[in-house]
């Protein structure tokens, strides 16, 4: 505003009408263009024949993607190695959340204020599906379940195979509703999935006998693994909260590396999608190994893949090849003797 | 670099927006987010940035963390009325400590600032520590939104006739009660913005004027977070009468700049982020950035490129 007492003689072509009249003509002439395109433009590229499904995190991708094959036109907003807590919409994403027919989404907050939308979505004509919406109470683990405010569900459900299961079981049910023509496909889909889901936790249960039961402790960057040490028998111990916006205090980190000295823990890891610095600064604090790195909030890409049961092969764009990385690196750092 | 910047699809970017009467009203609901966001904070904006206060918005928009925390805490749900509140109060109080750190003490006005959001801020994540691990509790989720969400956010009815979404009449209140303060008191916050001295011999209120802006600051910033997210504000509150200054040099024009500005803004910034693929607040600020460079090189108040033409000729 340095300007406000000079002036010149330039000001008079600028005054507020002219520049009013300037802007009009503007934008008429892009109207124009814009109209002019709209004549040679006659194939709609979003006009397909597929109803869309717009789905939010990897891992519901893996799940809605399994049951219902290639029915459907699917589009995952977040891509692998994406934060679900911090994850920002780009202007695609939000085109897709427009032209879809139905938003799965993961719910529990876990994709943050993208959650509360599409809650809000239903009201305003949009068929979304809360995935988690309709697990049993008793199932779920509630962070701060000893203080009075309980509201918060722990959202890293997926790593529970028995709550995956089910999730799975509400969306074919769902789906089942919203495209009956296709009703057995999806059943059989299920079948086959939870099949997966119960080999893995089998395979991956037998696994975990071969970790010394001392050494049964899962320390990581972020508190995501609560549900998988109750399905695998691990204590979890996180140095960031459930989402990973909290940030840790002095206290917890403290806190942490004494309990690393004192328990003798042969390693610790890092996640994919959270910043690994506070993890390695604490390992090499406590002069204990990274053990790897989990996949927890995210998957993986298509091109990393790992040996699970029966000698298979699992991409970590999958919900299985996921458990089978996170298994066999846990297991590989754990079982080692402690230094 | 081609994968940085994707080929500009002509039809996909500024056509298909508005193809269908679904897209026209998903988008159009976008774009007037935007066009109403920058105008408010752009009117609001003027007073501050002629008062020297240009960073009082981002010292505010930190300061009303503790009061989300204690309006959280106080009724233990995140409802918007008594975060709005707690918000808007813990803004003021902002301003009044600034105010008088300022005045009473030896401190000048840029020291005062500093030292009193960040104390604001640290107080507010302090609060939000100690409230324990509850999941999901910070600024980011409590109360900055994201302008693409607009569409999805809830509608309010009025009996049972559909209104609009909430987002947009919110800020389209506020935008109303900021043209029609500044509009009644046009004469009071211009003399009170550019002349001290003047204004307190002409008998005007000049605390009470202040404070009433900041007030009207901490509303806009409080109604423009929650629905459009943080960077944008702050822009918006600097970016629109900056760059009119370089055209005009009269307060109304100023003002009045805004209009078009605005429009620039959220329309160029919704056809970026449709063709880079990327956050639209985020290219709305690039396209004001992009409009305050013209304006610096090319205005005809004081526009770089415009002096050297001026004294070429004048030689």
């Amino acid at each position: 505003m340095h300007s406000i007492m000079s002036s010149n003689k330039f000001s008079s072509i600028f005054t507020p009408i002219k520049l009013f009249l300037y802007s009009t003509v503007l934008a008429c002439l892009l109207v124009t263009i814009s109209c002019d395109q709209r004549a040679t433009d006659n194939q709609d590229s979003f006009d397909n024949e597929k109803s869309h499904i717009v789905v939010t995190t990897t891992h519901m991708r893996d799940l809605v993607e399994k049951i219902t094959g290639n029915r459907f036109r699917i589009t995952a907003l977040m891509g692998p190695g994406v934060d679900p807590h911090i994850y920002k919409p780009t202007s695609k994403d939000i085109l897709a959340l427009s032209k879809a027919d139905i938003v799965i989404f993961h719910g529990m907050m876990l994709e943050g204020r993208l959650t509360e939308a599409l809650a809000n979505g239903k009201k305003r004509g949009i068929l979304t599906f809360d995935a988690t919406a309709a697990l049993p109470n008793d199932q779920i683990i509630f962070p701060g379940e000893h203080t009075e405010d309980n509201k918060h569900p722990d959202p890293h459900v997926w790593f529970d195979p028995k709550i995956w299961s089910s999730v799975a079981k509400e969306f074919t049910q769902m789906i089942s509703h919203f495209d009956p023509a296709e009703k057995n496909l999806y059943a059989t889909n299920l079948q086959s999935f939870t099949d997966e889901i119960l080999l893995i936790e089998n395979w991956a249960l037998e696994q975990m006998d071969s970790i010394p039961k001392s050494q049964k402790k899962l320390i990581t960057s972020h508190d995501a693994f609560q549900y998988f040490g109750r399905a695998m028998g691990l204590e979890v111990v996180a140095l960031q909260g459930v989402s990973t916006t909290t940030e840790a205090g002095l206290g917890d980190r403290a806190n942490l590396v004494d309990l690393i000295k004192a328990q003798n823990i042969p390693a610790i890891f890092v996640e994919s999608s959270v910043n690994p610095d506070a993890i390695k600064e604490i390992a090499s604090e406590c002069k204990v190994t990274i053990g790897g790195e989990l996949f927890s909030d995210a998957l993986g890409s298509k091109e990393h893949s790992s040996v699970g049961p029966q000698g298979r092969i699992f991409p970590a764009n999958t919900w299985s090849g996921m458990m089978v990385h996170n298994i066999t690196t846990i297991v590989k750092a754990l079982s080692e003797n402690p230094k | 670099m081609n994968e940085f910047f994707p080929p500009l699809d002509l039809v996909d970017t500024f056509w298909m927006p508005w193809a269908t009467s679904k897209d026209f009203i998903w988008n159009a609901q976008i774009v007037t987010m935007g066009i109403m966001v920058s105008l408010s904070c752009g009117l609001i904006g003027s007073f501050i940035v002629a008062r020297k206060l240009a960073l009082m918005g981002d010292a505010i928009s930190h300061g009303i963390l503790p009061g989300l925390a204690i309006a959280f805490i106080a009724t233990q749900s995140k409802a918007l009325f008594p975060m709005f509140i707690g918000a808007c109060g813990a803004g003021l109080l902002c301003s009044f400590c600034i105010e008088w750190l300022a005045k009473k003490t030896p401190l000048k006005m840029d020291a005062a600032l500093g030292l009193t959001f960040t104390s604001f801020f640290a107080l507010g994540v302090l609060l939000i520590t100690q409230m324990g691990n509850h999941a999901h509790i910070d600024a980011e989720c409590l109360l900055y939104g994201e302008i693409g969400f607009t569409p999805l956010a809830e509608s309010i009815t009025w009996g049972s006739i559909e209104i609009g979404s909430r987002p947009l009449l919110s800020i389209g209140t506020v935008t109303i009660i900021i043209i029609s303060i500044i509009t009644i008191f046009y004469k009071q916050l211009l003399v009170t913005s550019f002349d001290q001295t003047l204004s307190v011999s002409l008998g005007l209120p000049v605390r009470t004027i202040h404070y009433g802006l900041m007030l009207l600051l901490a509303i806009t910033i409080v109604a423009s977070f929650e629905s459009v997210g943080v960077i944008l504000v702050i822009a918006m509150l600097i970016f629109p009468s900056t760059t009119a200054s370089f055209f005009f040099t009269r307060m109304p024009a100023i003002l009045f700049c805004s209009i078009p500005l605005s429009i620039i803004y959220s329309l160029g910034g919704f056809f970026l982020a449709r063709w880079l693929d990327c956050s639209i607040a985020a290219s709305m600020v690039v396209v004001a950035m992009l409009c305050f460079g013209i304006a610096w090189a090319f205005g005809p108040e004081d526009g770089v490129v415009t002096k050297l033409f001026l004294k070429r000729n004048q030689n």
